[in-house]
């Protein structure tokens, strides 16, 4: 008998898998036991080909192979190479001791080769967390398995390299020496792309600001806006004004982008901040994850990047609705029959959506044909939780109008934006740090909101101006409770792009400018008005 | 009755300065019957005021009625109804009502009235003796258009109402929704004088909603009506109160009306009565606009802008203005202590003033940054001097 350490994948996490192979007289035939899935029991005739074509032919006789735990679902085709291995260890193509600390992961093609799988990066961190001495990986996805510290990875192109390099101490240096090499080779051809720039975009100046805000301090924003106004044109440039991925986030995104099997595995970690724009059909699963077995939603996949959700209420009140949990805590849980399963879903909301139905309200020329009805309960899809999550609410003007409007000279680019939002960042956590309590990460904290008002003013560092000024927007009924935490937040956020500890009541005024409007636009150009 | 010190109806607004048709208790009284049944429906009798004072047509026989009329159907009528009508005890309730009644014939009484087809028996005043007094001596321009009124229209009757209020000059409209009320609001906020000129009795607020606008302009200004109190408004009322307006005015401003418009009623009654009319330009195409630009092709005064409109106001009726001018705020220049945020607030609001526009517009007129724009519009708007007219359009508020 032999064995082998193998992965299996819950949500964006893999467990260890004992793939164990035992040989005896009988009937010719492979049998997999062990909750394989689907793929994994069709693991049996890529493996038998495959070693066929490598000139390893298997024993004909009876080969048993166990995955265990056994009440762990295995999912995929990454078990083949770890069962080739084991198969071909239980027939005496290798030594016993040679699979001893040895983990691998991998699909086979019927000639041998292997192909690099889903969620090498969890596979690659669960192997270092178990401390094997080894793990075999298809040369492809190397540069994902190496991005975890302390892994001992070793790239194969097929099963006979892989074989070769068991059998032979030697050998397996020379290949650990090859992988490092390309590597190197690989580091020099990767380009950064971050995507579409903030100077492609004339005028916009009152959005491009908001962008800019909503950067800095992890806000989510609204647009409102008529059609062709330019929303998911700003919104696909959010990502190019967040900071660069630390270590940390790159190692989040690519966790679950590889789990979903949307990352190229020779692309190493990920470099670029997500953009997720999910179709206003997308249903509920589609947006938080689910599947059997559960698989990232949107919200995931846009993890540490931008989820974009243009025509916002014509999402199903359901999905909306399921935004809550991520905005609130920036996960997702998935709870099934077998068990919850947690993601990692922090991402910046932005919005878009139609001033009305038909998008034609108070449109200078056209003419809006939406009943009092419609109106309401369009609007209405934004109150609740999650309504009350977005901070940042922008009118995005018609492009006709804005295009002819912007003069002076050019606008910052997406570098020079990035580098203020950066040092607001690092000024908040300066400052964070300063006040000697854990900085509440780079969401628009939940924890805020829990303080009580006169605390938090202090803390955030309201002079004297700010607060009259906000004392008179509450006297006035403009913002009420909730509207005055996030006035509070969007303008300390404001003050953190200056750089200042205190927040002026320019800020505040700024702040105000930002916050939902109620949509209640007044004088109308077509309607009567009273007096 | 009538007669008695101290009465109401008995008060004469205006007696000192030209009592050179006194006016009698007969003539009173007959002057009020009129007033009653030309409301009862019989208003071609007023016709007669032309040639004939309201004691002689009270008085006259069928005979002299239908000589005088050219055997108008409704004589008859008259008649009966002047039969049924008793206005000795009528004065009472007009009284009870707070209201004046200015007979034909009067001092009060507008010699320019006598100039229309159907010149009025009497007028319905609910005044103080004093604001009266001073209407009938001070000038008059009337601010007349549509109730449906677009923003500009209504920033721009505001800003006429203010423009004319700060040179004295009597704002007079017709209290109704649109540019009427904002012409009375702006003329009332600069500190001026505005009368009113119903088409219901003077007594009754309509539109309802307009009641603290009324409450404003009577007990700072001038209310009348021709027609006694709490008769309510009808459709056939208002064009007749248009006329009224047009004669008790010296001039009519047309600020945005539509090709059917009480308001064009009022410019061409003005016409008739050789006034001037002034006309707002308005965007073609657009059906609020197409009455008063139709004035402008066919040879109105184009108000260029609010201040030189009371100049050529000034100019065209040789109008002494009336004292005033000392009750007329400053709205001069800010103090030199402002943040920047009121500054910004002040740019902006200057930069608004031309139409709404966005916030990049904004702060590219006024010439400060995006973001100074959109902090000084958070503070104009919280204190309601902007609001938001579409997505991503400030406009400042009418308020």
């Amino acid at each position: 008998m032999a064995a082998v350490r193998a992965y299996a994948l819950i949500g964006t996490g893999a467990v260890g898998v004992q793939v164990e192979a035992h040989v005896r007289p009988g009937l010719p035939g492979v049998s997999v036991v062990g909750l394989p899935g689907v793929a994994v029991r069709e693991a049996r005739e890529r493996v038998r080909s495959g070693a066929a074509s490598t000139g390893l032919p298997l024993p004909t006789q009876r080969i048993t192979v166990n995955l265990s735990p056994a009440d762990v679902k295995k999912e995929g085709p990454g078990f083949d190479l770890p069962v080739a291995l084991a198969v071909l260890a239980a027939s005496g193509y290798m030594g016993t001791g040679a699979l001893q600390g040895v983990g691998a992961m991998g699909e086979l093609a019927l000639d041998g080769r292997v192909r690099p799988i889903h969620g090498m990066l969890s596979m690659a961190e669960a192997a270092r967390d178990e401390g094997l001495r080894l793990l075999v990986v298809p040369l492809v996805g190397l540069a994902e398995a190496c991005a975890v510290d302390g892994v001992h990875a070793v790239g194969v192109r097929d099963l006979r390299e892989a074989v070769m390099l068991l059998r032979d101490a030697e050998k397996c240096d020379r290949f650990l020496e090859r992988g490092r090499r390309w590597l190197r080779a690989r580091k020099n051809v990767v380009t950064i792309d971050r995507g579409p720039d903030l100077a492609d975009i004339a005028g916009q100046r009152h959005a491009k600001r908001a962008l800019e805000v909503a950067a800095a301090g992890g806000h989510h924003l609204m647009m409102v806006g008529p059609p062709g106004a330019g929303k998911t044109m700003l919104a696909r440039r959010l990502p190019s004004v967040l900071p660069l991925l630390d270590a940390g986030e790159a190692l989040e995104v690519t966790r679950v982008w590889s789990v979903a099997g949307l990352h190229r595995a020779e692309a190493g970690l990920a470099t670029q901040r997500p953009f997720r724009a999910p179709h206003n059909s997308a249903s509920r699963a589609a947006i938080i994850g689910g599947g059997s077995p559960p698989r990232p939603g949107e919200a995931s996949l846009a993890h540490r990047g931008v989820l974009f959700m243009d025509e916002f209420p014509e999402f199903g009140r359901d999905v909306i609705e399921s935004l809550r949990q991520p905005l609130e805590e920036g996960l997702v849980v998935i709870s099934r029959k077998a068990g919850s399963l947690t993601l990692p879903a922090a991402f910046t909301l932005v919005g878009a959506m139609n001033p009305c139905p038909c998008g034609n309200l108070m449109h200078p020329e056209r003419v809006c044909r939406c009943t009092a009805d419609m109106l309401d309960r369009y609007r209405g899809r934004l109150s609740g939780a999650v309504g009350d999550r977005i901070d940042l609410f922008i009118d995005v003007p018609p492009l006709e109008l804005s295009a002819f409007e912007s003069s002076g000279g050019l606008d910052d680019d997406s570098a020079v934006v990035r580098a203020r939002v950066e040092s607001a960042r690092s000024y908040r956590l300066e400052r964070e740090a300063f006040l000697g309590t854990p900085p509440p990460g780079s969401e628009s904290g939940s924890t805020v909101g829990q303080s009580h008002p006169a605390r938090l003013e202090a803390r955030l560092g309201l002079s004297e101006s700010a607060r009259s000024l906000l004392r008179e927007a509450i006297s006035r009924h403009v913002v009420g409770g909730r509207g005055y935490v996030r006035a509070l937040t969007v303008a300390r956020t404001l003050a953190d792009l200056d750089c200042v500890a205190g927040i002026s009541a320019e800020h505040v005024a700024e702040a105000l400018s930002l916050r939902d409007p109620g949509y209640e636009y007044r004088g109308a150009s077509s309607a009567a008005v009273s007096w | 009755m009538v007669n008695a010190p101290g009465s109401a109806t008995t008060r004469t607004y205006a007696m000192g300065r030209q009592a050179d048709r006194p006016t009698s208790p007969g003539s009173l009284e007959a002057a009020l019957g009129l007033a009653l049944v030309a409301a009862e429906g019989t208003r071609g009798v007023l016709g007669l005021l032309r040639r004939h004072s309201p004691e002689e047509v009270w008085a006259a026989g069928r005979r002299d009625l239908l000589e005088w009329t050219e055997g108008r159907p409704w004589v008859d009528r008259f008649i009966d109804l002047r039969s049924r009508t008793f206005p000795r005890e009528a004065s009472s309730a007009v009284a009870a009502a707070g209201l004046v009644f200015i007979p034909w014939g009067s001092a009060g009484y507008e010699a320019d009235l006598l100039a229309l087809d159907l010149p009025p028996a009497g007028l319905f005043v609910k005044a103080t003796p004093d604001a009266f007094d001073q209407f009938s001596v001070g000038a008059r321009v009337a601010v007349v258009g549509t109730r449906k009124a677009s923003d500009y229209g209504l920033r721009v009757a505001r800003a006429i109402g203010r423009a004319f209020a700060e040179r004295g000059v009597w704002v007079v409209s017709g209290l109704a929704l649109g540019i009427d009320g904002r012409a009375h609001r702006g003329c009332l906020e600069a500190g001026g004088r505005s009368a009113a000129v119903l088409g219901c009795g003077a007594d009754v607020i309509y539109p309802r909603r307009h009641r603290e606008l009324y409450e404003r302009v009577s007990s700072e200004g001038v209310i009348l009506s021709e027609l006694p109190p709490g008769v309510r408004p009808a459709p056939w009322s208002f064009p007749e109160r248009n006329r009224l307006l047009a004669a008790i005015s010296h001039a009519v401003v047309v600020v945005e009306a539509p090709r059917r418009s009480g308001a064009l009623i009022t410019a061409h009654r003005a016409l008739d009565l050789g006034r001037e009319v002034f006309a707002v330009p308005g965007r073609v195409q657009e059906s609020v606009n197409e009455g008063s630009n139709r004035l402008l092709y066919d040879g109105a005064t184009m108000c260029l802008d609010p201040a030189s409109l009371v100049e050529d106001f000034l100019r065209f009726t040789r109008k002494e203005t009336s004292p005033f001018l000392s009750g007329v705020r400053d709205h001069g220049s800010a103090d030199s202590g402002e943040s920047g945020l009121e500054q910004a607030g002040r740019l902006a609001v200057m930069a608004l003033s031309a139409g709404p526009c966005s916030v990049d517009a904004v702060a590219g007129v006024a010439g400060i940054t995006s973001r100074e724009a959109s902090a000084a519009l958070g503070l104009l708007e919280l204190r309601g001097q902007v609001v938001r007219v579409s997505p991503g359009t400030y406009g400042l508020s009418e308020r």
